[in-house]
């Protein structure tokens, strides 16, 4: 038997999963890139997987530019401390 | 240079998300191409099995196209004309001829270990339904062939829910399971050449 030539190689669903956050921030090499889109065209799962990835590396990105929450109203810190008094 | 591409509904690329303009427009790497790093991908007819998505479109592209395991780089092309031929129902159909022929590797797995009237029960089942309980069963019972029979299995169960891609990828690995890397090409080829010829595509 011949002994198994490069281009038969393909990665595994497990593979997948360790590769996919280098793949959506493009640092796979070519060879690495092609292996993991041929495996996205291939297995729906996987395909699901990574629109899961994408959706919330979309997400955190957008938390990114929310500006940080401001000291808590007078309101919810006198409600706050009331909740803590009636739990004594 | 004539080849072909694979686009998702709406003539969106897969994995650049880029929007390809209508025909005869040409699109350039360097000019919008964000997603993707290395130019404007395109089949080869032996590439084709590798990249099934909805639309298929004939495309031309400048003639520097380099050449890649699975597929051309070019700096530009442009749509031609859709390949109206490809349609689910094709896909479907394409499906089931790889599902018949992880059946055949099954076939054969059971003959090279003396399961005559197995692989006979194999040869017999004359539809998919039939197929994927036959080769479920038989795989309980031939722990020699059991993986063959398994991806016969499998085989035919994308026929049945429509995963054309993965129905390929099962075909080619049950016939490496049987003949090695020469077999995997082998069905890869076959595959390519069965959508050349239901497609109407010629060489690029």
């Amino acid at each position: 038997m011949t002994a198994p030539r490069e281009h038969v190689e393909e990665i595994s669903c497990q593979e997948f999963v360790e590769l996919v956050t280098d793949y959506f921030e493009g640092a796979l090499g070519p060879r690495t890139q092609n292996r993991v889109e041929e495996h996205l065209v291939m297995c729906h799962y996987c395909e699901t997987y990574a629109e899961q990835i994408r959706a919330t590396m979309r997400a955190l990105r957008a938390l990114d530019d929310e500006p940080p929450a401001g000291e808590p109203s007078p309101a919810i810190l006198a409600a706050l401390r009331r909740r803590r008094e009636d739990s004594r | 240079m004539i080849a072909y591409k694979f686009l998702r509904a709406g003539r969106i690329g897969p994995f650049s998300g880029f929007q390809w303009p209508e025909c005869g427009v040409w699109v350039r790497a360097e000019e919008g191409l964000a997603g993707c790093r290395t130019g404007i991908h395109a089949c080869r007819l032996r590439d084709l099995p590798w990249w099934l998505a909805n639309e298929l479109w004939e495309i031309e592209l400048e003639d520097d196209a380099a050449t890649d395991e699975h597929k051309l780089i070019a700096r530009g092309g442009c749509l031609r004309s859709r390949i109206e031929a490809w349609t689910p129902a094709c896909a479907d159909q394409y499906a089931k001829a790889c599902a018949w022929r992880a059946r055949d590797h099954a076939i054969e797995a059971l003959r090279r270990h003396g399961h005559e009237k197995q692989a006979a029960r194999m040869a017999g089942a004359g539809t998919l339904i039939e197929l994927r309980d036959a080769a479920g069963e038989l795989a309980e019972l031939n722990p020699e062939a059991r993986i063959s029979l398994l991806m016969s299995q499998d085989g035919a169960a994308c026929a049945l829910t429509h995963a054309a891609p993965m129905g390929a990828y099962v075909a080619a690995h049950a016939a490496k399971r049987i003949g090695g890397p020469v077999a995997y090409d082998a069905e890869r080829r076959w595959q390519s050449e069965w959508l050349a010829r239901h497609l109407g595509l010629r060489p690029s």
